[in-house]
């Protein structure tokens, strides 16, 4: 009886504890969480731009993003503004949108942009809305080879009071090039947009391509409270061409799990199955000491 | 008339013989909890389950609950898993090496050893699947295993050491427990008829005993190179790489070392609480203990030596991969912990082991303690501080992610796990003799024939 009771606590303890758990999400899960809303505008090479909304909430000490969240993207200023369209989270607590060619033509003709992104009516969340307001800019980038002299130029010009395309100064716009795994910067902090809304950076001439030694040359203005993200992208065969010299399936150390080394497999294999022999020996023979 | 006189005196020494022989096994028999035993296993349980509890939380919520990053990929859980092997190593000390070697003083300690042994590997294996974040990644272990690894080997050899030291605890008990069954001796229904069949229908005939010892033989010689491949193994996971701290080809010796000193220590220190929990002080003497702090100071010399290959000869260089590393451990961050370490778990007991009145039970109890909480701490050493360090260089690193501290989650998970492994010992020194009943009757020359 008395050992019942012990377990019986025992149990109840253990399901307090869980209990805890379960009852701390379940009053997470009540409360409709606040959060907090981002929006950015991104331009690559000058054709239709991209939205990029970004929804975190708070979870203990850190804001996470947060999934399955429906976004409304909406343009124009608050008194005419018109919904273009909604996108859901992804796991990130990211929601992109792609502005429609509709909108593009008449961007073409406007200005000063207004973009909003709006968190409405959506079950366990707060509703949440902010905006950005980017001006037209147009980027160019050209790759040229000067004196045997690789140079990677960069051009920005934006719109100004009166309508006109005129150049940027004094932005800085960073160079890399893109890798497997991200973008390797190729300029550093410094390099500076002149009068003429230009920089440049002499281009590295030992970077691998691929194996027709191309590479994806980008310049990148981030998040600029003016024009947004600006993305100018260029492929060349500036690059070392990577020969495949077969390496991927020779027998190494380094190689995948089917190519590796015989000596090593023959040697792992041996040892392995001498120990489970023996081991599969003393097993035989406890059958044998049980039969005698 | 002095036939009759002889025929008495024969029985008489037969009959003071089995009363001998039923008084040890009495007293070495199973024996249920006492209200202190109840009290330690509730203690054990509460704690496991509040690991539990945080480990169903990590689950839940994925290795962000914990304090490692891009960096710190390996934290409080790698550096328990390598200390569970490390202890886990005694098992071949005890049962293998000094066994082998003719040292008979050690033999009432051989289950002692094999049930740490047993406890600690089970725990080792627990602790990295804990550390993979989702349990079901050691899947991919398995089906997706490259033989070039040495994590692949550390698996490998791992489930070996287990099959092996289950089998090593397992073959000197058949006798004991043929022993066992027979006997009222307060036993249970389940526990005869598990005893009953665990002992293989035993008879103490000549084939069987011979098949047996012929058994235990070569578990003992096999398991001695698994034993030093377990800890070397796990050692090249860390000496395969060209971190600081770790690219050394003194790693594989240097963990095997330290290994058999905190086995040891954990030894005495079950020793010292077992003698005391069931009134074994006829089994577990003095002597036993003058031996084992002998072997512990001898082990903790030999790590001595081996700490001071592995810091004095990267410090006297200074390589300036290495330097920021060494100047943490000796005069840095790290440092209160480096030489408590060093000094609490190594040095002390070395010198106060080094006196007779050092190596009495209780000062060695309390002496093994301090090496077993120095030895947790040394692997957190090992593995952290070198991770903090990387040789690829940095690059816009927030300064946060180079610093490890457990949080609270994988504290308690972490002391779950180590209440868990005690909670295996105390339940298999519940169920099965701690002292070879067998061999202790041989040894006070009692036939075991029944």
């Amino acid at each position: 009886m008395n050992r019942m009771k012990k377990l019986y606590n025992i149990l109840l303890i253990a399901v307090m504890l869980f209990g805890y758990g379960t009852q701390l999400s379940a009053q997470d899960d009540a409360k409709p969480k606040k959060i907090r809303l981002s929006l950015s505008y991104t331009n690559v090479n000058n054709m239709g731009p991209r939205l990029t909304a970004k929804v975190l909430a708070r979870v203990e000490r850190s804001y996470l993003g947060v999934d399955s969240v429906t976004v409304n993207f909406y343009y124009g200023e608050e008194e005419n503004m018109e919904l273009l369209g909604s996108t859901v989270t992804q796991e990130n607590g990211e929601a992109l949108f792609l502005v429609p060619e509709v909108l593009r033509k008449v961007m073409d003709t406007t200005d000063v942009f207004v973009f909003s992104a709006a968190v409405e009516n959506q079950e366990g969340y707060a509703d949440r809305d902010t905006d950005v307001e980017i001006l037209r800019s147009k980027t160019y980038l050209s790759l040229v080879e000067e004196d045997s002299t690789r140079i990677a130029r960069f051009r920005i010009l934006g719109v100004d009071d009166e309508g006109e395309f005129t150049p940027v100064e004094g932005l800085n716009p960073v160079f890399y090039v893109e890798r497997l795994f991200g973008m390797l910067p190729i300029s550093d902090e410094f390099v500076e947009t002149d009068s003429d809304g230009s920089c440049e950076i002499v281009f590295p001439e030992d970077l691998p391509g691929d194996k027709d030694g191309k590479l994806k040359v980008i310049v990148l203005i981030d998040d600029h409270e003016d024009y947004g993200t600006l993305k100018a992208v260029q492929q060349i065969n500036w690059g070392v061409p990577i020969v495949d010299n077969g390496h991927q399936n020779a027998r190494t150390l380094w190689s995948t799990a089917e190519n590796a080394p015989r000596p090593l497999v023959i040697t792992v294999c041996s040892v392995l199955l001498g120990i489970f022999m023996i081991v599969l020996y003393i097993i035989y023979s406890l059958f044998k000491i049980r039969s005698v | 008339m002095m036939n009759l006189q002889k025929k008495i005196q024969v029985m008489t020494n037969q009959e003071n013989l089995n009363y001998t022989k039923e008084k040890t096994i009495k007293a070495l028999a199973p024996k249920a909890f006492s209200n202190y035993g109840k009290l330690w296993v509730a203690v054990l349980v509460v704690f496991s389950l509040v690991g539990l509890f945080f480990y169903i939380q990590q689950i839940r919520q994925g290795l962000s609950i914990t304090a490692m990053s891009d960096y710190t990929t390996w934290g409080v859980y790698v550096s328990n898993f390598v200390f569970f092997v490390a202890i886990s190593l005694v098992g071949s000390l005890i049962s293998a090496i000094l066994k082998l070697s003719g040292a008979k003083w050690a033999d009432p300690l051989t289950r002692i050893a094999e049930i740490i042994a047993v406890s600690a590997i089970m725990f080792a294996a627990i602790v990295i699947i804990i550390d993979m974040g989702r349990p079901d990644r050691f899947y991919n272990v398995i089906l997706h295993a490259r033989i070039q690894s040495p994590i692949t080997w550390d698996v490998i050899v791992i489930s070996t050491y287990l099959i092996i030291s289950i089998l090593l605890l397992y073959l000197p008990l058949i006798p004991d427990m043929a022993i066992l069954k027979k006997r009222d001796l307060g036993l249970g229904k389940w526990q005869k008829k598990l005893y009953n069949s665990l002992s293989l229908n035993w008879q103490n005939g000549e084939m069987q005993e011979k098949r047996l010892n012929k058994l235990i033989r070569i578990l003992a010689i096999l398991i001695i190179p698994i034993a030093f491949g377990i800890h070397t193994v796990t050692s090249w996971l860390f000496a395969t790489t060209y971190r600081p701290g770790w690219d050394s080809t003194n790693f594989g010796p240097y963990f095997v070392a330290g290994a058999f000193m905190v086995g040891a220590a954990a030894v005495i220190a079950a020793m010292y609480s077992l003698r005391r929990a069931y009134d074994l002080e006829d089994y577990i003497t003095p002597k036993h203990f003058d031996y084992m702090g002998r072997l512990l100071v001898m082990l903790s010399l030999v790590y001595l030596y081996f700490n001071i290959n592995e810091y004095f000869i990267p410090a006297y260089k200074m390589k300036s991969s290495e330097m920021s590393h060494l100047r943490e451990l000796f005069i840095g961050r790290d440092a209160p912990l480096f030489w408590t370490v060093q000094i609490l778990g190594m040095v002390i007991p070395i010198i106060v082991l080094l006196f007779k009145k050092g190596r009495k039970p209780l000062p060695l109890f309390i002496i093994s303690l301090l090496v077993i909480v120095g030895a947790w701490f040394k692997r957190f050493l090992i593995v952290v501080p070198s991770l903090a360090h990387p040789l690829i260089p940095t690059h816009r690193v927030p300064d946060e992610a180079l610093h490890y501290f457990p949080t609270v989650p994988e504290w308690f998970i972490t002391f779950g796990t180590l209440c868990g492994a005690l909670l295996v010992v105390t339940f298999l020194v519940r169920f099965i003799p701690v002292i070879p009943i067998k061999e202790t009757l041989e040894g006070q020359g009692i036939q075991t024939n029944e």
